[in-house]
């Protein structure tokens, strides 16, 4: 089952702030999603209203033609995973996913069971007394283990140790490649997280300003290193993202893929192309002033 | 595809929750009432059986539940995939379930402790009676204050049915007004919290009039001249349980879950 999340128009204020402008998106594959944007981009917000937390001010969003919010069918369709708040929690892991079973229909217990014994995480510890990292890894275990069509992870691993999160994105891709779903993740870990997504996104002030595969994406800009004259005069007509400078030698990243002549053209100046990552992309697209 | 509705999977859950948190209460209040039976037979003194204890405790204990209601459990099955809607019914129903049951446990404990109390032969249980208008004249205040202390009592042994009928729609509209205001100040923030709490103020205020008044207790003197069939007062009762309802399905159909 493969359904489409569609918005259009979608605007979200809260009093004066406005944290959605006229966003428009649409995913319709069983994919990864890249969800990346700053600090008070509007991530969380578009998720949540995905997830039927809140409703938007105005703009409508449909999932599989159908507006979520209230809707029972497409709610249990969508599960949405980020850091609860669980200090008054006194269920424990065992209790927990037991009561969450009961109201997710493609629940998986044993390969809940699975994730748990990977993540090493107690059984009959109460949850609020685990620390952040423990509770982020329940919270994937749920978000994995509920096979929800549309799976939102928002910045789930906070508190996660290194070894944790790698536990976690090796789960998510197996279990992607077994039960493939909508998989949305929004995340600040770029650079740690880019080998995940399928495709990005990337919100900027409230709107989408960038959606696409990430492999075509990482194609779309090149670092051009060498003497800054030689530099200056190759990059002249294309779209900086970025400049730096140490003694002659200057590194230059652009925005757009080369043509082949490009490419040969730049070789025999003595340009050095090479490719950026997604996490250089990111910064530069999302810099403030632009 | 059709699908199973899923609010009475969430009353059944509900129901069980907090019928476990209220069996805790009633436990502590059987442990009170065994320390009193053995302070009262040493001492002589004379003292309510459990029902009238229950009774007296279980307002606030409903009310207190009732407004942890939306902060605890609507994030809850709202994260789990269940609408608002499906939430409220199923918190609706349990509530009433939990109002009932509580009742007839205090009942069974109750005849349990009379049976055992006169199989001794001890007459340290008292006659139940609430002086229902105890002083406090003039003031609206004190009256509304007073009506929450002494709401309108039946005596298990004169009437037991409508003993307990009486003492669970009592609980049932702590539980509203508690639901209410929880639901106020998680939508609006504490300025409507506060205008909620004013509000379940009156419901419980209008609520124990008509109840007193269909009960043929005493009222309040301004409502004394007061005086209509007791149906009136049973319809005026269910409507006001509607408007509550009414009240706390506006506050969270709509209202967006905190994360």
């Amino acid at each position: 089952m493969t359904l489409t999340i569609e918005g259009t128009d979608l605007s979200l204020a809260y009093g004066y702030h406005h944290a959605l402008k006229n966003l428009s998106f649409r995913l319709s594959e069983n994919k990864i999603y890249g969800f990346l944007g700053r600090n008070g981009a509007g991530k969380t917000s578009l998720l949540s209203i995905l997830a039927s937390f809140r409703e938007q001010t105005s703009g409508s969003l449909t999932i599989d033609g159908k507006a979520p919010f209230e809707n029972p069918h497409v709610m249990q369709q969508v599960a949405f995973i980020y850091s609860k708040d669980y200090k008054d929690e006194s269920d424990n892991v065992k209790e927990m996913l037991e009561s969450v079973e009961r109201y997710r229909p493609h629940f998986d217990g044993e390969y809940a069971q699975y994730l748990i014994q990977k993540f090493n995480l107690p059984l009959d510890k109460k949850i609020k007394e685990f620390s952040k990292g423990m509770q982020s890894a329940l919270n994937v275990t749920i978000g994995l283990a509920c096979r929800a069509p549309i799976t939102i992870f928002d910045e789930a691993y906070l508190g996660m140790d290194a070894p944790t999160r790698e536990i976690f994105y090796q789960a998510l891709l197996e279990d992607q490649a077994k039960h493939p779903r909508i998989m949305i993740i929004s995340t600040h870990l770029v650079s740690e997280m880019d080998y995940l997504f399928d495709e990005v996104l990337i919100l900027h002030k409230g709107s989408v300003v960038l959606q696409e595969e990430y492999e075509s994406l990482i194609t779309k800009g090149v670092s051009i290193t060498g003497a800054a004259n030689e530099v200056d005069e190759f990059v002249q007509s294309m779209k900086l993202l970025n400049v730096q400078q140490l003694g002659n030698t200057k590194s230059v990243m652009v925005y757009g893929e080369l043509t082949d002549r490009e490419r040969k053209h730049a070789q025999q100046r003595g340009l050095e192309v090479g490719p950026i990552s997604l996490q250089d992309l990111f910064i530069h697209l999302t810099e403030e002033g632009n | 595809m059709k699908q199973k509705a899923i609010y009475p999977k969430v009353a059944t859950d509900l129901f069980w929750v907090q019928f476990f948190w209220a069996f805790g209460f009633l436990g502590v209040l059987l442990v009170v009432q065994i320390i009193k039976t053995i302070l009262s037979t040493t001492k002589g003194i004379e003292m309510n059986d459990y029902f009238d204890a229950v009774f007296i405790a279980a307002n606030i204990f409903m009310l207190v539940i009732g407004i942890i209601s939306t902060y605890g459990f609507l994030p809850y099955y709202v994260s789990n995939g269940v609408t608002r809607k499906d939430y409220f019914k199923g918190s609706a129903i349990a509530s009433v379930g939990l109002s009932i049951t509580i009742p007839i446990i205090a009942s069974i404990v109750s005849v349990i402790q009379i049976f055992l109390v006169n199989l001794i032969n001890l007459s340290i249980l008292k006659d139940s009676s609430f002086d229902n208008n105890a002083g406090a004249e003039g003031s609206i205040i004190g009256e509304i204050i007073l009506s929450i202390i002494f709401t309108p009592f039946v005596d298990l042994q004169s009437n037991w049915l409508l003993a307990i009928f009486v003492f669970a729609l009592n609980i049932f509209i702590y539980y509203l007004v508690g639901w209410l205001i929880g639901s106020g100040f998680y939508r609006f923030g504490v300025l409507f919290g506060l205008i909620s709490i004013i509000i379940a103020f009156l419901i419980i205020y209008a609520q124990d009039l008509l109840l007193s008044i269909a009960l043929d207790l005493p009222v309040q003197d301004m409502f004394a001249t007061l005086d209509f069939p007791i149906y009136v007062s049973v319809i005026g009762i269910f409507v006001l349980i509607a408007i509550t309802l009414w009240m706390i399905r506006q506050l969270t159909k709509r209202v967006a879950v905190k994360m």
